[in-house]
């Protein structure tokens, strides 16, 4: 896919009907965006979500250590590094209360890969997953690609956007294997309260689905919105994929390392998959990923007190800016309505882009029915977000309809 | 990623024998692999993938150059689309044979190639592979990429990179 046309000069952006004929779905939408982006030298990206912080120093050392000494060159298990496979499971153990054993964790190339490999091993043609609404539309392909069939679940701006079990409830029928939850979400900010989910848990149980909780964003949770692990309730281990990575707790996108967590049986399917597919993840990145998992922890409380910080920054001036949101409980992202302006979503973004150059992705990149929404990042230094946030107005203010 | 995304519900043609490392993704793609011999008679075709590896699967060498000549021609009139498989290629650079399969007349169009750093020394471990090719096929494999990783790690690829820019290979 390219979205440069040829009446298009470079650093000149395309039409917006151009757009749409390259935006097949979410996915391509939104690497459509990001790519007329990168054409526009001084854009703000508030797109996807990939984290503006440094990698911790000690995990920097780490790695560097690892290539000084050679075990960067040494191609790594399929499974993973058994250090990083012990340091993971003991996590699990000591922060989400899972209990398991490093034979039932899976090192993958970023949570996707984990979230793709499950979708192939879980799913058989026919197979329905409910998936929230708004959803995180790089589970579409995964999902298509193992012949299952996605059930959107509802859920509310005014409820925040979480996930409730009778929702859930109300979509299941016969051919029903699986509940995705992603907690905090993506693209929402919505978080599942503990006694909801204990309710899901419930449900699983009692309709003996299979549960597979993206918590890649477990670390920032909003109080008094909290995190719970789902697999850490009573029945939930066996029945329960948990997948995770070091990719947003500790601002290390770039490195690709996620991983799972399920009964060892199942993870040994994934590795066969694993084996014929990507391989192993890279082992530098796997020796940077354990020093972050057993390095010193104070890095995430600097961490959420930037993104904090920032948040708060950027409710305000959507606030002065006339929209609404569901209040972000976790993750960092804001899910914006802009119906008040009288623009629909994509519109708005192509404009933002073209006249504003600020990077937004629109909400029909997670969901077809979302025209009036935005999925706002906020992984800026404050001083480029409120220069952003200066550029939307401006691009309101000269387009804005209601 | 690039047999799983090109070979989806395609007859597939493959010289002599699958190759282990082929052979996974050609079964999740649903593939029809159909074998032949590129010195014998070859399949007639109006469609489909021609998956070359960069080593002859019956001889363990390159290809004669008469060989990928033909195979081109073939490929050309039967509208197939190549995958070739070049990641040990580099190895053989400057010996008969030693060019990519896309060098040869009709064959860039339709050729995706696909290299890697597996046999660089040193570079096993830092797990970068590539595809090049016609722009419609490199973003066919690259949804998929996507779907499955995201991307490389970044350290890799300046490694590699690097390995490049002082051609180590």
């Amino acid at each position: 896919m390219t979205v440069q046309s040829n009446s298009a000069l470079p650093g000149e952006i395309v039409s917006l009907d151009e757009l749409r004929a390259v935006a097949q779905d979410g996915t391509q939408l939104r690497y459509a965006l990001m790519e007329l982006a990168d054409q526009i030298p001084d854009a703000i990206a508030l797109g996807r979500g990939d984290p503006d912080l440094d990698a911790p120093p000690h995990v920097i050392a780490a790695a560097q250590a690892a290539v000084r000494d050679g075990r960067a060159d040494q191609l790594a298990p399929i499974l993973g590094l058994p250090d990083l496979r012990e340091a993971i499971a003991e996590k699990l153990q000591r922060e989400n209360g899972i209990s398991g054993s490093a034979d039932g964790v899976l090192v993958t190339n970023g949570g996707q890969e984990g979230l793709y490999l499950v979708m192939q091993a879980l799913l058989d043609p026919g197979d329905e997953i409910l998936v929230p609404d708004p959803r995180y539309s790089s589970y579409d392909q995964a999902i298509a690609q193992a012949g299952g069939r996605m059930v959107l679940v509802p859920t509310e701006p005014a409820e925040n956007f979480e996930l409730r079990a009778d929702a859930l409830e109300a979509a299941i029928t016969p051919a029903t294997k699986a509940i995705l939850l992603i907690s905090p979400n993506n693209p929402t900010a919505g978080v599942i309260s503990p006694a909801n989910l204990r309710a899901i848990a419930e449900l699983a149980v009692a309709r003996d689905l299979i549960v597979i909780s993206d918590e890649i964003y477990e670390k920032h949770v909003y109080p008094p919105s909290q995190h719970l692990s789902i697999a850490s309730l009573p029945g939930m281990a066996e029945r329960t994929i948990t997948l995770n990575g070091v990719s947003k707790a500790y601002a290390m996108t770039g490195w690709r390392v996620g991983y799972l967590t399920a009964h060892p049986e199942f993870i040994r399917v994934l590795a066969g998959i694993k084996a014929a597919t990507a391989g192993p993840v890279a082992a530098v990145s796997q020796y940077a990923a354990l020093a972050a998992l057993t390095g010193p922890q104070d890095v995430l409380e600097e961490y959420f007190a930037i993104y904090s910080r920032r948040r708060q920054v950027m409710l305000d001036a959507l606030d002065a800016l006339g929209l609404t949101y569901g209040a972000p409980q976790g993750g960092y992202f804001i899910y914006t309505n802009v119906s008040s302006t009288g623009l629909g979503a994509f519109e708005l973004c192509y404009l933002l882009l073209k006249e504003g150059h600020v990077l937004i992705f629109p909400g029909t990149a997670f969901g077809e029915k979302w025209i009036d929404w935005l999925r706002i990042s906020y992984l800026q230094p404050e001083e480029t977000l409120r220069e952003a946030l200066a550029r939307m107005k401006t691009v309101l203010d000269r387009h804005r309809t209601a | 990623v690039a047999l799983r995304a090109l070979a989806a519900g395609q007859t597939v043609y493959v010289p002599h024998t699958v190759l282990p490392e082929h052979q996974t993704a050609l079964e999740f793609a649903g593939a029809h692999v159909t074998l032949f011999d590129p010195l014998g008679d070859l399949p007639v075709s109006n469609g489909g993938l021609l998956v070359l590896p960069a080593l002859d699967p019956s001889t363990g060498q390159r290809f004669s150059v008469e060989t990928l000549q033909r195979l081109a021609l073939w490929a050309a009139e039967s509208d197939l689309t190549v995958v070739a498989d070049e990641i040990d290629l580099l190895l053989l650079r400057g010996e008969a044979g030693g060019q990519p399969f896309a060098a040869q007349p009709g064959m860039a169009e339709r050729t995706l190639t696909l290299g890697g750093f597996a046999e660089t020394p040193g570079l096993a471990a830092w797990k970068v592979a590539w595809f090049a090719g016609p722009p419609a096929l490199v973003a066919q494999a690259r949804t998929l990429k996507q779907a499955m990783t995201i991307c490389t790690p970044a350290a890799s690829q300046y490694a590699a990179l690097g390995a490049l820019e002082e051609d180590v290979i």
